[in-house]
């Protein structure tokens, strides 16, 4: 017996414990682990954002759309935006019915609720191939961030639409640029929680969680750079330094619209130019046209803190008798190189044909922009990557 | 402890030699006698009993109720399947739990074990346990340790008695439990006949009508019996049929969106039909019988069906059939030896299949799993003898799988006897190894679980067969009307097959089984009982059981570390008796991470029986005095870590009569 109660004490000596966890530890977020890294430079690709940096998750096995709490920056009219969904059902679990959460640079967010039903799914719509079908029917709902109004219309109307900035139908998002609409709204991918997504797949009872708990607002209220940023081009615009911010097209010919300007990163990758097309110049000449255009630019080498003073570059003449040309420029030179050659941050085009002018640029690397005349005195810097 | 011991040692001067029906003396019974018929024959190792006086003074409906009351044996929800109950031994579940009824598994490799809850006590006799790996006369599924339930018999005299009995929720109207148990047997045209039949219906439990979900399920539990004997001088031949049928809806709630919630109703439909027929002959040494035995079990699967839908979006069928031969001789005596041997066939086969209507009249037709098989060959022989006071029991259990071939399992058993004065001793010492082969469950078994966590599970054929090595050392002290005895034991298991999850680039999560390293329980089980005077006897069970992942070092998930129970039986007047009965569960990691928690639990019952006269029992109860409940379910993304029962403080009042 003696043997056996030995055994007992020195049993009793090793007994494990069961511990209280610490509350809420499966909720808590590490916010600092976010997939979106903040370059702001851009290249000469569209892009549909919603498409590349979605903000939901489905569920196929529950059919469920979980918002993944994606933040965007979306730049309209010179502001600046935050914008978060954070539900995409109502109290009756019908989807296709947004709560959006928004915020104006330096100011508190508010939320709108948006019905963006579109035709539903084929759950939730019988109808739903025919209705696909139907473009008075398959609408989205467009909205404007500024004034929070909101209207139903075609995609014909809303092509011609500058009030807008954004729209849904379903999980479809879209913004007022490129071929949707005649605006120069922007948006970007700011921030996505990295804890979603354990490797590599929606952890949908993490989503759950923060869906039933505070919706993401501790990831919205992350206090995060609105511009330094890569606004993507989006669907229908082919080039970061699109024409239509830099060049009014008129019966007359061609002018200079000088109010914006771009941050062009260097062929090495560390420096960076900030220019703008100043004027255009434009003479006839016989049964042609020569035209000068003059840039104003200003250099932040790869050992500088800031742009150097401004200068301004007229490249030669472009006569419209000539069918193409392609320039390659330099600003670390100032000069036109060829463009098998590397050192050129930029490439300027122009096809003349059976009296039809078109003209480009291209950026060899990436850009910001475009960033009108009040902002860009703030970069004084270009942002690094 | 020693307080405890001495306190309960103290009082031998109050001991009485003529015994009341109601104390607890024989009722639990840690036995190294030979049982007879369809009880345990592995006599040397320790054997722990409840029998039918102890049933029936604790008014327990079903097996499930009183198999906790032996140190070291618990039970749990089995998982996915609310409402289920399976057995822990030594912190070892349902997979490493060979349940028997009259010494033949029940529900074997079906695809969610044995549901204890279903099994009513109507029919019981006595119900025995061995725990950890520690007999060679039990099959694979015996690492953990065996329960077998013997059932009652024929008589020559007709007899016939009826039970009705109801639960109650003091605090609600909902939540009843009615019972009925109902028996007859006697002898017709020199056939023994026995019948049993007993339903058990509950309600569902609502206690916050703002929540979706329930606290408690909605079920009815029938468990039916027929067994016939013939006597044909020294041979008998017999007959046996056992069903259990079942049927649960439990209603949880899971998001319908990412913003509300919704109710998911799981019904789980389950039949199992057992049907024995054997033949036993007594020889002048020993015993012989032989036994064919085939079971089939038909379950039908609900899973997270939206009630608002006029269809069911899932269900899973599985069609289990397993066919059984046993041959055992039992008893024969060679040369101061004591030998028991025998031999089994079985094949078990399975077939599941999946019916998904995600939208209203497209129904989705899926062969999971088309009569797989898996067949099976055994023989084992248990030899004991004596050296001295010391009662040897070497044993082994030969095991071969049409896929894993052959094993070899090799135990012993050495009990040491003792007398001094008044006081017995009783020491045994008992190191089993163990071998199971992946269950059809493990191996092809595919099961969704659509819930918010969005998993699904799917077996693995690649599994290898696990195996262990138990310790079991342990002490027996009676003296006089007490006895207390402690046993200490180590179980090791090697290959453990678990679940894990499996890489996958899809969103939905697959987990599947897998052999994991080993895992080991070890602890404790201490059992103390005394009769006081003629009036008063009690009992205390205690137990501390830790199994750990020795990869991790972590305690594996839903096994308490400490229970313990306490019971006092006291006559205050002829044909009254009253139990005072607080039940103590430990608190108990839910997960295997070991982050959240269960809290423990102490229920304190008051249990009365009055014999009204020898044809009418009346009785009656108070469970959980202290109301000691969890909070009423919420609607959560999370699932509540709290293993408490919801139903709180209840009422039980019930009769039996004899009517024959």
């Amino acid at each position: 017996m003696k043997y056996i109660l030995c055994l007992i004490f020195i049993l009793s000596i090793g007994c494990r414990e069961v511990k209280e966890a610490p509350a809420n530890s499966e909720a808590d977020l590490d916010l600092q682990s976010f997939i979106v890294k903040p370059s702001p430079y851009v290249g000469d690709e569209s892009l549909d954002v919603f498409l590349a940096h979605p903000w939901y998750s489905y569920d196929q096995a529950n059919h469920i759309i979980w918002p993944v709490f994606q933040l965007y920056s979306l730049k309209t009219d010179g502001a600046y935006f935050k914008i978060q969904v954070i539900d995409y059902y109502d109290s009756n679990a019908a989807p296709g019915n947004y709560t959006i959460r928004i915020a104006r640079e330096g100011e508190p967010p508010y939320e709108v609720s948006l019905s963006a039903q579109g035709c539903g799914n084929v759950f939730t719509n019988p109808d739903y191939d025919s209705c696909t079908q139907d473009p008075n029917r398959n609408v989205y709902t467009y909205f404007d961030v500024s004034t929070g109004q909101s209207w139903i219309m075609s995609d014909f109307e809303a092509s011609q639409n500058t009030e807008w900035d954004i729209a849904f139908n379903g999980t479809s998002g879209k913004i007022n640029s490129g071929e949707s609409g005649p605006g120069s709204t922007r948006i970007a991918p700011l921030y996505l929680y990295q804890g979603f997504f354990p490797n590599g797949a929606a952890d949908f009872q993490r989503l759950a969680q923060i869906s039933f708990g505070d919706k993401g607002r501790e990831i919205f209220n992350l206090d995060l750079n609105l511009r330094n940023i890569p606004f993507s081009l989006p669907a229908g615009v082919e080039r970061v330094v699109n024409e239509p911010d830099w060049l009014i097209s008129e019966d007359d010919g061609f002018s200079a619209k000088s109010s914006n300007w771009w941050i062009v990163k260097g062929s090495d990758g560390n420096s960076y130019t900030k220019f703008r097309v100043l004027k255009i110049e434009e003479e006839e000449s016989g049964n042609d046209i020569e035209s000068k255009i003059t840039l104003e630019y200003a250099i932040q080498t790869k050992n500088s803190v800031s742009f150097s003073t401004l200068r301004e570059w007229t490249l030669p003449l472009i006569s419209s008798g000539t069918r193409l040309i392609r320039w390659c420029l330099d600003f670390d030179t100032e000069s036109v190189i060829e463009c098998s050659e590397s050192g050129h941050e930029l490439r300027f085009s122009s096809l003349s044909r059976r009296g039809r002018r078109q003209w480009r640029f291209n950026v060899s690397l990436g850009a910001i922009g475009p960033i009108d005349n009040e902002q860009i005195i703030d970069w004084v810097s270009a942002p690094q990557d | 402890m020693t307080v405890i011991l001495s306190f309960f040692l103290g009082f031998k001067g109050l001991m009485a030699q003529n015994l009341v029906t109601t104390e607890f003396r024989d009722s639990i019974v840690v036995t190294g006698e030979r049982e007879v018929q369809s009880g345990l024959i592995d006599a040397p190792v320790k054997v722990e009993v409840l029998n039918e006086e102890y049933f029936e003074q604790q008014q327990y409906q079903d097996l499930a109720e009183g198999i906790n009351d032996i140190a070291g044996v618990s039970t749990q929800e089995s998982s996915r399947r609310a409402g289920s109950q399976s057995a822990l031994i030594q912190g070892f579940g349902e997979n490493s739990v060979l349940v028997m009824i009259d010494g033949t598994p029940v529900s074997q490799n079906s695809s969610f074990g044995v549901d204890l809850s279903q099994i009513s006590t109507s029919d019981i006799k006595k119900v025995e346990v061995i725990k950890g790996g520690a007999s060679a006369l039990y099959g694979s599924q015996a690492m953990g340790g065996v329960i077998n339930i013997v059932t009652k018999r024929p008589t020559k005299k007709t007899k016939a008695s009826l039970q009705v009995s109801s639960l109650q929720p003091t605090g609600t109207s909902e939540g009843i439990i009615a019972n009925f148990q109902g028996n007859a047997q006697g002898s017709v045209f020199g056939i023994g006949a026995k019948m049993s039949l007993s339903v058990r219906d509950q309600e569902s439990l609502d206690l916050d009508k703002n929540s979706l979900i329930k606290d408690d399920v909605d079920y009815s539990k029938i468990h039916g019996s027929l067994y016939l004997k013939k006597d044909f001088g020294l041979t008998k031949v017999f007959g046996q049929y056992i069903g259990l049928f079942g049927k649960t809806i439990s209603e949880s709630s899971r998001p319908i969106s990412s913003s509300s919630f919704g109710v998911s109703r799981n019904v789980t439909d389950s039949t199992s039909s057992n049907i024995r027929l054997g033949i036993e002959r007594e020889f002048e040494n020993g015993n012989l019988r032989a036994l064919v035995n085939r079971e089939i079990t038909k379950d039908e699967l609900a899973l997270n069906d939206n009630p608002n839908t006029p269809y069911t979006e899932t269900i899973k069928t599985t069609d289990f059939e397993a066919k059984r031969f046993d041959l055992l001789y039992r008893d024969l005596k060679v040369a101061g030896q004591n030998l028991t041997f025998g031999t089994l066939v079985k094949e078990d086969e399975v077939s599941q299949e999946t019916i998904n209507e995600a939208v209203a009249g497209t129904v989705v037709r899926t062969l999971d799993i088309d009569q797989k098989k898996i067949r099976s060959y055994e023989a084992f022989v248990q030899d004991s003898f004596f050296i001295g006071s010391f009662e040897v029991a070497p044993g082994a259990r030969y095991q071969y799988d049409d896929n894993f071939g052959s094993y070899l399992s090799p135990k012993i058993n050495i009990s040491h006897y003792y007398d001094y004065k008044d006081t017995s001793f009783k020491t045994w010492a008992t190191v089993g190894t163990g071998y199971r082969a992946p269950s059809v469950k493990e191996r092809f078994f595919t099961l969704d679980h659509t819930s918010v966590a969005n998993y699904i599970v799917q077996g693995n054929e690649g599994l290898e067969p696990e195996e262990s090595l138990s310790f079991q050392l342990g002490e027996e002290v009676r003296y006089r009307q007490s006895s207390l005895y402690v046993n200490f034991f180590l179980n090791r298991v090697s290959n453990l097959i678990n679940t894990v999850e499996v890489e996958t680039n899809t969103s939905t999560r697959i987990f599947s089984y897998e052999n994991v390293e080993e895992v080991y329980s070890r602890g404790l089980e201490l059992g103390l009982k005394s009769r006081f005077s003629e009036r008063l006897s009690g009992l205390l069970n205690f137990s501390y059981t830790e199994t750990v992942d020795s990869e991790t070092d972590l305690l594996i998930a839903n096994r308490p570390l400490y229970q313990a129970m306490g019971s006092l039986s006291y006559s205050f007047l002829p044909k009254w008796n009253s139990i005072l009965q607080a039940r103590y569960t430990g608190s108990q990691y839910s997960d295997n991470e070991n982050l959240r928690t269960s809290p423990s639990s102490t229920n304190v019952d008051l249990k009365l029986n009055y014999d009204w006269n020898k044809n009418l029992r009346i009785f009656s109860s108070l469970t959980n005095i202290f109301d000691n409940a969890r909070e009423p379910s919420q609607d959560l993304v999370v699932p509540s870590t709290d293993f408490r029962s919801a139903r709180g403080r209840e009422i039980f009042i019930g009769l039996k009569a004899s009517i024959l």
